[in-house]
């Protein structure tokens, strides 16, 4: 038993120390990074996959240099990829493309939701957590023709990722980038600011605290900080109490 | 009765004056700017600098990397995230995305996917460039909707961006 003591208080220290060492030591491992919900590029496993206007991109990076492994058109105005485990989340003005890579060079369109019937006026990050996938829409005048448009958040079951079906939606401002993470859903409003919501109820997020003056574009939750990235800098927060964010730190803009 | 050379004439300069309103049309649009292949592929790493126009975010560890938009990638130490630190800067012309795999970084460079190796974030150097893999995108045309602009031409070069000009006979428009 004193052994099994001896033997974690080293393990402890050897993490510690890794975690401290000057250079990417995370990364040696060959982990994966994360992205925003804005992100084009996403790598599950040995394969980075790209989103284009009208296509989705596959590179084969096991080797020494990535390999060009094939196009799969998806539809129009194609803005956002998220991967999760072995499924990719393909946001587009008017729907979301599930892809499942288990095959990872050619990936398999499973389904395709469509938000709204009518024109593309929108911009469209989606993010997936547990049964659900939760995605902004932003409604933009140009291209609209006659038709009345509202910003919203769409929520979305997807227990079944041959049959997701919109569950609920909630009015925004202007939407861009959304990150969740436990119980917290962030939502950049843009210039209008970041909304946070509690998520208890995966299907009825409550709001619980607005920042209007934070200019937000973007966020990815982490366990030990909220990164923010909008127009005037990189902001961290603590967002232990949704109600009451803390700011941790700021690199401002200089212009 | 004979006509006088000037009889023939007057049709040939009417018809000279039309053609020139239907071909010589100056107009209000947008003009490529054009870099070189060399300067659009100049990828190299240099010291902090200033957030000015923020793009993307991405991370990795105790590391945040920040998309300066079409100009590179900001490296951010935060390990500490009440005081991340700047430790450098990625130039890489027309840049946008990114994604990170163990230490090689994926990013695109206008139309090339480049792999970096980022192990020593103070030596970083291109490993390799697979060139023409990514779509134009933002580049084939400006920003703008309801304008004319000059159509961009590969011979020239990349097209970096776009600039108000008076143009004759602009043949593309959105």
């Amino acid at each position: 038993m004193r052994y099994l003591h001896l033997f974690l208080i080293l393990g402890l220290a050897w993490a510690g120390h890794s975690c401290a060492s000057d250079s990417f030591s995370v990364a040696a491992e060959r982990t994966v990074g994360q992205g925003g919900s804005m992100a084009r590029f996403a790598i599950v496993g040995n394969t980075l996959y790209t989103v284009d206007n009208t296509n989705l991109r596959v590179f084969n990076i096991g080797g020494e240099q990535p390999l060009a492994a094939g196009t799969v058109p998806i539809g129009n105005n194609i803005e956002t990829i998220f991967p999760m485990g072995q499924n990719l989340f393909v946001g587009s003005p008017t729907t979301m493309y599930v892809y499942n890579v288990t095959d990872p060079l050619r990936p398999v369109l499973l389904s395709s939701l469509p938000h709204v019937t009518g024109t593309p006026c929108f911009r469209d990050p989606v993010v997936v957590q547990g049964n659900y996938a939760y995605a902004t829409l932003r409604a933009e005048t140009r291209n609209c023709g006659n038709t009345v448009v509202e910003s919203i958040l769409s929520i979305m079951d997807i227990s079944d990722l041959r049959a997701p079906r919109a569950v609920h939606r909630l009015s925004l401002t202007s939407p861009y980038g959304l990150g969740l993470r436990g119980n917290a859903l962030f939502v950049c409003e843009g210039k209008n600011g970041l909304r946070v919501f509690d998520l208890s109820n995966p299907t009825a997020p409550a709001q619980r605290s607005y920042l209007p003056e934070v200019k937000s574009y973007d966020v990815i939750p982490l366990a030990s900080a909220l990164l923010l990235i909008g127009e005037d800098g990189f902001y961290q927060y603590d967002y232990s109490d949704l109600r009451n964010l803390r700011l941790l730190s700021k690199i401002p803009v200089t212009r | 009765m004979k006509l006088s050379p000037t009889f023939w004439a007057w049709p040939l300069l009417l018809g000279a004056l039309a053609a020139c309103q239907n071909e010589e049309v100056t107009r209000e649009g947008y003009r490529p700017i054009y870099l070189s292949r060399q300067e659009a592929t100049r990828v190299f790493a240099s010291p902090a600098r200033p957030l000015r126009q923020t793009g993307k975010i991405y991370t990795i560890g105790r590391w945040v990397l920040v998309n300066e938009l079409y100009q590179g990638i900001h490296i951010i130490d935060n390990t500490n995230p009440s005081q991340p630190e700047r430790v450098g800067f990625i130039n890489i012309p027309g840049n946008v995305d990114m994604a990170v795999k163990g230490t090689q970084l994926y990013a695109d460079n206008y139309t090339d996917l480049i792999t970096l190796d980022i192990s020593d974030p103070s030596n970083i150097r291109v490993m390799s460039r697979l060139e023409n893999v990514l779509p134009q995108g933002n580049w084939t045309f400006p920003n703008q909707t309801d304008v004319v602009f000059e159509c961009p031409d590969p011979a020239k070069g990349v097209v970096a961006g776009w600039e108000k000009a008076m143009l004759t006979n602009p043949r593309c428009r959105r």
